[in-house]
């Protein structure tokens, strides 16, 4: 009666453990889920409003400084470690301007030795910072 | 059957065993379809904010790509045109501008009563062309193919990742995209002075102004000869942009048009996308604001005000009209010849049977060096009065022209004598003729020998007695040099459209600077002779139609006395 009755307590904690085991599991990934869309999101935003502020001046010199600025005025909280932009490209020609942003992210639970994920996104305005030609 | 009965606590034990587990993987399954819808909630969020990006870019794209559809320029708005000899969203308000000055200077005209037979008739035309040139950038505008293509050009080089496969924006073509009036009441990108509208054609512009500039208000109906003209507002310094949908609705020019405004020039514009193969069908709509980002002033860029001079010489012998001429801007001696033979005297009996050769020096007002400023000045009288109207003009092509300027012209202008017409006009040395340099120049036309027409006696004509020499010849054969050297558009042989006015009488001079004397062939001295030189201002507005402002005439009639017994 008693062997059986430790035998019963031994198997819940078994199952309760396994049980847990697998929630954390399932809530870690799900952390992790969160973290790299919310990070890609914002990603994307920066992107966006880089390419924006890029998009209305006047030459690519001032261009890539409106962008560059844009970026510098999103502060990093503490997953997201690097953002910067990776590629910039002023196209007078076809009146475009790209801008391509890369955000490193560390997760909060690395997942089979990865730490740190690096997003990309890249956004294209038209360019309306020029006046009419004559 | 021999065998060991379990207790029933073991029953229980084995069934409750494996429960736990059960429920996790049951919780486990909730969490991950959970976690799965989570997941794909927030992707469709997520691409349903690239599809509005990208919608929101493409409609930028069109808001600022619009400026590059274009019409051509219809006469006489060409002097309204870009490089390109075209009018788009940049200019349209040029257009419009120069329309609206054209019809207040018809009604300033009318009601001074010195408007021609054609001023009304022009002012319509004014209106028609415009309105024309104003529809066919309507049609192009509010068309969607160009639109589209202009959304796609941008919507290609976006794609939505986070929907199926890498899908593009691309315009929706079923309806047409509606468009709007925007910031109804602010400036448009036309500046302008009040002092450049005649005062007396009561035509109201009311003004924006923006720092040290005035500016005509867009989307605000202005009347002027019972026409209405609308400007396109662009606020100066902006630059394309997004607005809000509520903004847009409440200005679509669809559903709240101008008042009194035919087929209103649209500056926003909205946009509809959708993602191409996907099933989701994500549609956004965006709205755009454009702006050219360049100014112009209201004026009629191709335009002058025109002075001309004129000289006649009637011939009086004991108080009779005899013979009646022209003479020219250079001090010659004249006299009467038969028509049968222009080289012989005409000679002209007295009542006392005496015969006698009529001779005069006129021109001498012209003698050299003279410029425009000092024929006017030495007739004297109240010069103050000629400015205001002919400054008014000018400020029509260059709106800061003041009177002393107009006067440092006058007296920087040297009479020529193979010319009696001198222009006012604009220099530009950019192509779409915006900041005028004034000058003043002469029209060289091809200017023949005066022609005396007969005289009430009918018994003479006029013939040279030191005839031009060969350079002068050769400087009168010359055929408008301006219009093809200085600036090519100006056409001197304008048609008038206003009617002249006397804006100045001056003093009569006698025997100063033109003189006569008599030659008597025969018979005895009768009475004296003298000369008297009567000098007439005249100002004939015009409306600017046909690229005359208005025209100063300066009319100096020589009268020549022979005979006279008092």
């Amino acid at each position: 009666m008693q062997a059986c009755s430790s035998r019963r307590k031994g198997s819940s904690i078994v199952e309760t453990l396994a049980s847990l085991m697998l929630i954390i599991a399932i809530a870690v990934a799900a952390l992790d889920l969160i973290m790299l869309i919310s990070a890609s999101q914002i990603n994307e935003h920066l992107a966006e409003n880089a390419a924006r502020a890029a998009s209305s001046q006047i030459c690519e010199l001032d261009s890539r400084a409106a962008a560059a600025t844009s970026l510098m005025s999103y502060h990093p909280s503490s997953n997201i470690s690097n953002v910067e932009m990776i590629d910039f490209k002023y196209d007078p020609g076809a009146e475009t301007v790209r801008v391509v942003t890369s955000m490193a992210i560390e997760l909060p639970v690395p997942i089979v030795k990865t730490k740190f994920v690096n997003l990309r996104a890249d956004a294209v305005q038209p360019i309306v910072g020029i006046p009419a030609p004559f | 059957m021999k065998g060991k009965l379990l207790p029933k606590s073991c029953f229980k034990l084995r069934s409750c065993r494996g429960n736990a587990i059960v429920l996790a993987l049951a919780f486990s399954a909730f969490l991950l379809l959970f976690g799965y819808a989570a997941f794909q909630l927030a992707n469709f969020f997520g691409a349903s904010e690239e599809v509005r990006n990208s919608v929101d870019a493409g409609a930028l794209n069109v808001a600022s790509k619009s400026i590059f559809l274009k019409v051509p320029a219809i006469k006489p708005y060409d002097d309204c045109v870009d490089l390109v000899s075209q009018i788009g969203l940049t200019n349209i308000n040029r257009v419009w501008g120069k329309a609206l000055l054209i019809n207040a200077n018809v009604q300033s005209m009318e009601k001074e009563s010195l408007s021609g037979a054609t001023a009304t008739k022009n002012a319509s035309s004014a209106m028609a062309i415009a309105q024309e040139i104003n529809d066919s950038l309507f049609r192009l505008l509010t068309g969607t193919s160009s639109l589209s293509s202009m959304f796609n050009q941008l919507g290609s080089l976006r794609h939505s990742k986070m929907l199926a496969g890498s899908s593009s924006v691309s315009a929706t073509s079923n309806t047409s995209w509606p468009k709007a009036a925007l910031l109804r009441g602010r400036s448009s990108n036309l500046t302008f002075d009040q002092t450049e509208i005649p005062p007396d054609a009561g035509v109201s512009i009311p003004q924006v102004s923006i720092g040290n500039e005035e500016f005509v208000p867009g989307y605000t109906p202005i009347a002027a000869n019972k026409n209405f003209f609308s400007f396109v507002s662009f606020i100066p310094g902006d630059k394309p942009q997004l607005v809000s949908q509520s903004l847009f609705e409440v200005n679509r020019i669809d559903t709240n048009p101008i008042p009194n405004i035919i087929n209103p020039i649209p500056n926003g514009f909205s946009a509809t996308g959708s993602v191409t193969n996907t099933s989701s069908g994500l549609v956004a709509t965006a709205f755009g604001l454009a702006n050219p980002q360049k100014q112009y002033t209201l004026s009629i860029p191709h335009s002058y005000v025109s002075i001309k001079i004129t000289n006649e010489q009637d011939w009086y012998v004991e108080g009779n009209l005899v013979a009646q001429g022209q003479y020219t801007l250079q001090p010659l001696i004249w006299h009467l010849a038969p028509y049968s033979n222009p080289n012989a005297f005409a000679n002209v009996t007295l009542k006392n049977g005496a015969v006698i050769h009529c001779l005069a020096r006129v021109g001498g007002e012209y003698a050299q060096p003279v410029t425009l400023w000092d024929v006017l000045k030495n007739g004297g009288g109240d010069l103050s009065s000629l400015w205001p109207p002919m400054v008014q003009r000018i400020k029509e092509i260059k709106p800061d022209f003041t009177a002393n300027e107009l006067i440092a012209l006058l007296k920087s202008q040297r009479i020529t004598h193979s010319s009696s017409q001198y222009l006012i006009y604009p220099k530009y040395s950019s192509g779409d003729a915006t900041n005028p340099t004034i000058t003043i120049g002469p029209v060289s036309s091809i200017e023949t020998a005066p022609s005396f027409q007969p005289g009430v006696a009918g018994s003479g004509n006029g013939l040279w007695i030191n005839p031009p020499d060969d350079d002068d010849k050769q400087a009168v054969l010359l055929s408008n040099p301006m219009a093809s050297v200085v600036s090519p558009w100006i056409a001197p042989a304008y048609q008038p459209d206003g009617i002249e006015k006397l804006a100045l009488t001056q003093a009569d001079r006698k025997d100063n600077p033109n003189y006569d004397w008599p030659f008597y062939v025969s018979g005895a001295p009768e009475g004296t002779h003298y000369a008297i030189l009567k000098s007439n201002v005249y100002w004939e507005p015009d409306s600017g139609f046909y690229q005359c402002l208005g025209q100063l005439r300066i009319a100096h009639r020589t009268n020549c006395y022979f005979a006279v017994i008092n």
